[in-house]
C-alpha cells in the first residue's frame, strides 16, 4: 500500500488550522437538545420551498476540486455542489445516495449501484464512468489517504461499479460516506476544477467572488424529488465570531456556525437565534514531534501527559463547550471506549519521576504556535502552566502560517495542538496520524505496537472484530503518546428561527439539502 | 582668543534662568505620570499577591473586585498585575527600540549633514528608500522574517525609527554647521572630528531629544500593534497590546480585560507625548521666543 506524502495545503484539509477557525467550538455546555430547539424541532415537520438564506462560515473556500479537499471551509461549500456515493445520518447510519445500494461481495470487492438520473451541473449523466474518473484520480490527491487500500474500480455497467481493494478495509463505508464526492470527467478536463465544480449536488456554483462570497443556486436536475427546499445559499466567511454572531442577530445572516464559546451557554436561551442540537465531533489534540529528542524517548511523552489537566482546557479554552477527551471520538460516537490510561492525572510528581528515569530533569522544549490561530495560542499558554508544576520549562514560538507549516511539515518542531475534522470512523485520525508508513505522520512516530493495532483495526471489515481492535488503538495511542487528546469541541449550529432542518452530522458537512425557511 | 558664540549643550539650557519655569505644565505632567507608571511597573509585579503568568482556573473572566482590581481575564489572570508586567515591556521595547535608532541614526545624520555632497546622498537615500514604507508595515516584515519575541519588536521597531532620526539629526546638523562658531572652530585649525564631537553634535541634538521622545510614545504604539496581529512578544509575556488584542473576544462579557490594557497604553503614550512637547518648548528657541 502506498500513502502519500503531503503539503502544508493538505494538512490544513482535516486540521482546518488558519484564521479563527479554531477560535470557538460552536457551543453550549449541555449536549441534550434544549427547551427552545425543542420547540424548534417540533415547527421544522412541514418543509417549504423557495426562498434565499445567507451562511456565515469561518475561513474563506479556497479549493473546489473534491480530491484535494484544501481547508474545511472549501468542503463546506463543496459538499453542496457534489453529491457522495452514500451518506451518513446524525445517528451514524449509512444511508443510499448516488448508490442505491452496496454489498461487500468478498473481503477485498464492493459492488454498488447508482442513481440512474443524476445529472451534473454541465448536463453530463452520471453514470459509473465517472465513478471510475473519480476515484482513478484520487491516488494523486491528497483525499486518496482515506482510500488507502483501493486498488482499481470497475464498471460493471452504467449504472453499477465494482471497487477491488489491496485489503479488506474496515473504514470503506465511512470512507465513502466522507470523502467520496463524484466528479465529471468533462468538466475536470474542460475547466480547473479549483475554480469550477461541476457536481450532481442540490445546487450548482453560481457565482465565486473569491474572498468575498460563493452563491449556490438550487439545481433543478437534482436526482432527489423535491430537494433541494432553498433556491440560493450565499456563503459568507467571517473570521470574527463576535462580527458573525452580530449578523445573526441583525438579521443580515441566516446560519452560522459559531459563536464566541463564552457566549455559548446565555445564546441558548435567546429568542432572536436558535441553536441545533450539540455534538462532540471536533478533537483537539497536542502533537508530540517523536522523531527527535526529547520527545523520541516514550518516557518524556508519558511525563507531558501525565501533565495534562484537560478539564481546565475545557474550562478556560471553550468555555465549557466541549468535552475532554481522551481519544478521538466521544459519545454518541458508536466507537467510543471511554479508555483513558493516564487516569488521576494530572500527576505532576507522576510526571517527574518519568523525567528522571529518561534522565530529562531539566526539561527545556518549544511549543510551535501561530497567531492567528487564538485556541492554539492559549492552549500553548495553559500548556506551560501544567508543565510547570512538574518542572518542565516550555517556550511558545508563534510563527505565520507559513513559516509554521514549514516548520510542521519539516518535523522541525517539538510539540503544537490542531483538531481534525474527520473522525466519522475513528480510522479517519489514528491511520494518517499515527500509522508510521503514512504520509500524514506528522509526529514522526515509528511504533510497533501502534502499527499492529491498526492493522488489526483497519484491515478488516468485519464490524465484530472492529470493534474487539479498536480499544487496543486507543490504548497503544495513548501508552506511546504521540498524540495527546484534549478535548472534542461541540459543534453546534446557530441560525435565525426561520431556518429549519439544521444539525451537525458526524461527516461535518453542512447539509443544505435538507434545510428550509418559513418566514 | 575670542570664543565668538558660547554653544548651547542641553546640560546647559536646563540650568538657564527662568527655562525651567516655562517649560510648563506638560513636562511635569508627563514626567509625574511616567514615574508613577515606572514606578507601578517596577514594584507591582513584585509585591502582588498574583504572579503576571499565574492561571486560576476559578476566576477566568472574574470581574473587578478587591481579589482583582482590574479584573481577570479569559485565563484566570489578574489583569492589573499583567498590567504593571506590561509596562515593563512597553518600556523596555520604548527606550530599547530609540537607543537603537539614536545609536545608529545619529551618526548617519550627523556624517550626511556635515559632510553633504555624494556621502550625503550615499547614506540618505537607501535610508530615504527605508523611511517610504510605512512604518507598521515595514515593522511587521522584520518582525515576520526574525521571528517574534521581545528582542525582535525591539529590533524591529529600532529599525523603523532609523531613518527618521537620521533626517532629523542631518537637518539639524546642516543648520548647524553655518553657525559662526563652528566656522571659528575650523578657522582656528580644529580637526572635522573635533568639530563634529564638539560642536556639531551637541548643538544639534536638540531636536532630535524632542523627537526621540514623542517616538517614544509611538513606539509603544507600534510595539502594541505588532503584538495584537501576533508577531510581538511570546505569549504568555503580559504585553500591552497582547493583553489587548486577546480581550477584545470578550468586549461584550468581560470589558475590563480590554478596557484596562487600552487605558495603560493611552496613558504611557500621553506621558511620552507630553515630555516631547514640553521639551520641544524647552529646546526651541523660536517657541520660547513665543512665549509659549
Amino acid at each position: 500500500m502506498s500513502i502519500r506524502g503531503i503539503d502544508r495545503r493538505t494538512f490544513l484539509r482535516r486540521t482546518g488550522a488558519v484564521g479563527a477557525a479554531v477560535a470557538a467550538g460552536g457551543l453550549g455546555t449541555a449536549l441534550e437538545i434544549g427547551p427552545r430547539e425543542i420547540a424548534h424541532a417540533a415547527g421544522s415537520t412541514q418543509p417549504v420551498k423557495g426562498g434565499a438564506i445567507t451562511v456565515a462560515i469561518v475561513d474563506q473556500p479556497v479549493n473546489m476540486d473534491a480530491a484535494d479537499g484544501e481547508l474545511y471551509s472549501s468542503i463546506e461549500v463543496y459538499d453542496n455542489i457534489f453529491s457522495k456515493l452514500i451518506n451518513v445520518t446524525n445517528d451514524f447510519k449509512f444511508v443510499p445516495n448516488l448508490a442505491t445500494k452496496w454489498a461487500q461481495d468478498d473481503m477485498k470487492t464492493w459492488t454498488l449501484d447508482l442513481v440512474d438520473n443524476a445529472v451534473f451541473h454541465n448536463g453530463e449523466p452520471m453514470t459509473a464512468n465517472d465513478v471510475k474518473f473519480t476515484f482513478d484520480r484520487l491516488p494523486m490527491h491528497a483525499d486518496g489517504v482515506f482510500f488507502a487500500a483501493w486498488k482499481r474500480t470497475e464498471v460493471l455497467s452504467k449504472y453499477r461499479v465494482r471497487f477491488h481493494l489491496s485489503h479488506p478495509f474496515g473504514p470503506f463505508e465511512a470512507s465513502l460516506a466522507a470523502f467520496s464526492e463524484i466528479m465529471n470527467q468533462k468538466a475536470v478536463k474542460s475547466g480547473d476544477p479549483k475554480l469550477h465544480p461541476v457536481g450532481t449536488g442540490p445546487y450548482y456554483m453560481k457565482q465565486w467572488v473569491q474572498n468575498d462570497h460563493v452563491t449556490l443556486a438550487r439545481w433543478n436536475k437534482y436526482f432527489k424529488p423535491n430537494k433541494p427546499y432553498l433556491d440560493q445559499v450565499t456563503f459568507r466567511a467571517i473570521g470574527d465570531d463576535t462580527v458573525r454572531l452580530t449578523g445573526l442577530q441583525t438579521g443580515q445572516i441566516d446560519w452560522i456556525q459559531q459563536v464566541p464559546a463564552q457566549q455559548s451557554n446565555s445564546l441558548l436561551s435567546s429568542s432572536q437565534i436558535v441553536s441545533s442540537p450539540g455534538k462532540p465531533y471536533f478533537p483537539y489534540f497536542i502533537i508530540l514531534n517523536c522523531s527527535r529528542p526529547p520527545f523520541n524517548d516514550k518516557r518524556v511523552r508519558q511525563a507531558i501527559a501525565w501533565c495534562i489537566d484537560r478539564a481546565q482546557f475545557a474550562k478556560l479554552l471553550w468555555f465549557g463547550t466541549s468535552v475532554t477527551a481522551t481519544e478521538a471520538v466521544s459519545p454518541p460516537s458508536p466507537w467510543y471506549t471511554g479508555i483513558d490510561p493516564y487516569k488521576g492525572a494530572p500527576d505532576p510528581e507522576r510526571a517527574k519521576a518519568l523525567l528522571k528515569q529518561a534522565g530529562k530533569e531539566n526539561l527545556h522544549i518549544t511549543y510551535l504556535g501561530q497567531p492567528n490561530v487564538v485556541s492554539q495560542e492559549r492552549t500553548g499558554e495553559i500548556l506551560k502552566s501544567q508543565l510547570a508544576k512538574a518542572g518542565i520549562t516550555m517556550n511558545i514560538q508563534n510563527y505565520a502560517p507559513a513559516q509554521y507549516f514549514e516548520q510542521f511539515g519539516s518535523h522541525k518542531y517539538d510539540l503544537t495542538s490542531t483538531y481534525w475534522s474527520a473522525t466519522l470512523d475513528p480510522a479517519h485520525l489514528y491511520f494518517p496520524l499515527t500509522y508510521s508508513p503514512s504520509g500524514w505522520n506528522f509526529p514522526g512516530i515509528s511504533s510497533k505496537r501502534i502499527n499492529a493495532a491498526l492493522e488489526a483495526f483497519v484491515y478488516t471489515t468485519d464490524l465484530k472484530k472492529r470493534h474487539a481492535a479498536y480499544p487496543e488503538v486507543v490504548r497503544a495511542v495513548a501508552d506511546e503518546a504521540p498524540v495527546i487528546f484534549l478535548t472534542n469541541q461541540v459543534q453546534r449550529y446557530w441560525t435565525s428561527p426561520h431556518v429549519h432542518g439544521s444539525a451537525p452530522l458526524p461527516s461535518l458537512e453542512i447539509r443544505l439539502e435538507d434545510m428550509w425557511l418559513k418566514r | 582668543m575670542v570664543t565668538l558664540v558660547r554653544p548651547l549643550s542641553f546640560a546647559r539650557l536646563l540650568r538657564r534662568r527662568g527655562m525651567l519655569e516655562s517649560t510648563n505644565a506638560q513636562l511635569v505632567t508627563g514626567a509625574g505620570i511616567l514615574l508613577v507608571i515606572v514606578a507601578v511597573a517596577l514594584i507591582v509585579p513584585f509585591v502582588w499577591p498574583y504572579g503576571p503568568e499565574q492561571i486560576v482556573t476559578d476566576d477566568s473572566l472574574a470581574s473587578p473586585s478587591w481579589h482583582h482590581l482590574f479584573g481577570a481575564d479569559s485565563l484566570g489572570r489578574d489583569v492589573f498585575v499583567r498590567v504593571a508586567d506590561g509596562y515593563r515591556i512597553s518600556l523596555t521595547v520604548a527606550v530599547g527600540s530609540i537607543l537603537i535608532a539614536l545609536a545608529v541614526g545619529i551618526p548617519l545624520g550627523l556624517i550626511a549633514g556635515y559632510a553633504g555632497g555624494r556621502i550625503d546622498s550615499l547614506i540618505m537615500r537607501p535610508l530615504d528608500v527605508l523611511m517610504a514604507f510605512p512604518a507598521i508595515l515595514l515593522a511587521i516584515v522584520v518582525a515576520a522574517v526574525l521571528g517574534t519575541g521581545t528582542g525582535v519588536v525591539l529590533l524591529a521597531i529600532g529599525i523603523v525609527y532609523v531613518p527618521i532620526i537620521a533626517r532629523v539629526m542631518r537637518a539639524a546638523t546642516l543648520v548647524v554647521r553655518r553657525e559662526p562658531y563652528v566656522e571659528a572652530a575650523l578657522a582656528r585649525g580644529a580637526s572635522h572630528r573635533q568639530v563634529l564631537l564638539g560642536h556639531v553634535l551637541p548643538n544639534s541634538l536638540g531636536p532630535v531629544i524632542v523627537q526621540a521622545s514623542l517616538l517614544m510614545g509611538v513606539a509603544i504604539l507600534l510595539e502594541a500593534a505588532l503584538s495584537f496581529v501576533g508577531l510581538g512578544v511570546r505569549p504568555p509575556t503580559p504585553s500591552l497590546g497582547l493583553m489587548l488584542s486577546d480581550g477584545r473576544d470578550y468586549l461584550s462579557n468581560a470589558p475590563w480585560a480590554m478596557i484596562a490594557p487600552g487605558v495603560a497604553i493611552m496613558l504611557l503614550v500621553l506621558s511620552f507625548n507630553l515630555i516631547g512637547d514640553g521639551l520641544n518648548l524647552l529646546l526651541d528657541p523660536r517657541l520660547r521666543a513665543n512665549g509659549r
